[in-house]
């Protein structure tokens, strides 16, 4: 086995985990290689440093801008539905322009995208009191 | 600003442990919870002001992780609110099994490191922000760390925080790095290393 895994193995002892190698085998090492048991060492003090270390908090405020972004792609959404929408009762207006079945679907289909666009169920009845 | 340090314990240290991690009761924002739960299902039906409910509930721990790779306090912004807005369209791929925040801090994560991989060079150890905090006491070894913290790559900042500031087990590494116990304990060892390298000759 290398050192370098018994290195490891020591590290995760060192901090109550559980080692791949077991206590014994990693004392027993750590008795006859000079290497692992400086550098074993030096992590330990370098760790030391950490003690009574504290995490800066930076308070922040996205909503805001979080809610304006989210109201800015539905705000697209709509605006692209409601061009396609215009568009579509537009070609209707063309002399000899009879529609197929499927394409008298269209509007209804960008009617109900509008609908779930705006997260507006329209034939929902309000039953909370406001 | 500097506005708050979090509330933390100073961590208890067993003798010859070689940094034991603070007590994990500070973490409320982990854990799940029905509040969370209910703000995700009103997400999904469509009601995008339950995502606030979220947003306020996690964003100053978010921030302190995106800061913590990316050391900018406009960058982690960024990457915050691109972030969350990630999120908010994943909501329907979140299983409800997990807790929300580590699962948002994947998508962090991924942002931060994107947007850190673009910045790389750019911000001067010198300009970068605090992360750490000390006892009055223990200020100067809180000024050596901080200054060796800052010239780690992000990757190794990022697990030296999560570890010892945020205080999780290797296996709340691995689940949330997404990586094996194995390479958690690897990474851990050279950011370490790395850290002592930095420090050398400072203490």
């Amino acid at each position: 086995m290398r050192c370098e895994e018994f290195r490891l193995a020591a590290m995760a002892l060192a901090e109550g985990e559980t080692p791949s190698v077991p206590e014994p085998a990693i004392q027993a090492h750590l008795a006859v290689c000079e290497a692992c048991r400086r550098e074993t060492e030096q992590l330990r003090e370098t760790g030391l440093m950490w003690q009574g270390q504290l995490r800066i908090d930076y308070e922040v405020d996205l909503w805001p801008k979080i809610q304006d972004r989210l109201r800015g792609r539905e705000r697209y959404w709509l605006a692209l539905l409601i061009v396609l929408l215009a568009v579509f009762k537009l070609t209707d207006l063309v002399p000899d322009g009879s529609l197929s079945l499927g394409e008298r679907f269209v509007p209804v289909l960008l009617t109900a995208a509008i609908f779930a666009v705006l997260r507006q169920n329209p034939f929902q009845i309000e039953t909370k009191l406001v | 600003m500097l506005e708050e340090v979090s509330n933390r314990p100073r961590p208890s240290q067993a003798a010859g442990a070689l940094n034991k991690p603070p007590g994990r009761k500070i973490h409320s924002g982990e854990s799940k919870t029905l509040d969370d739960a209910a703000a995700i299902r009103d997400c999904r039906r469509g009601e995008s002001s339950a995502f606030r409910y979220l947003v306020e509930r996690y964003q100053n721990q978010a921030m302190a992780h995106a800061m913590a790779i990316l050391q900018n306090r406009s960058d982690a912004e960024d990457a915050l609110q691109d972030a969350l807005l990630d999120a908010y369209r994943a909501l329907n791929r979140f299983d409800e099994q997990r807790s929300f925040y580590p699962w948002f801090y994947t998508i962090l994560r991924n942002r931060c490191l994107k947007l850190a991989a673009r910045r790389s060079g750019q911000t001067a150890s010198s300009e970068a922000v605090e992360i750490l905090a000390g006892a009055a006491a223990d200020l100067e070894n809180t000024q050596i760390l901080g200054q060796a913290l800052k010239r780690l790559p992000p990757e190794s900042r990022e697990i030296l925080v999560l570890r010892h500031l945020d205080g999780l087990t290797y296996q709340e590494l691995a689940e949330r790095l997404g990586i094996p116990v194995g390479t958690v304990m690897s990474r851990l060892f050279y950011a370490r290393k790395q850290l002592q390298t930095n420090l050398g000759g400072k203490r």
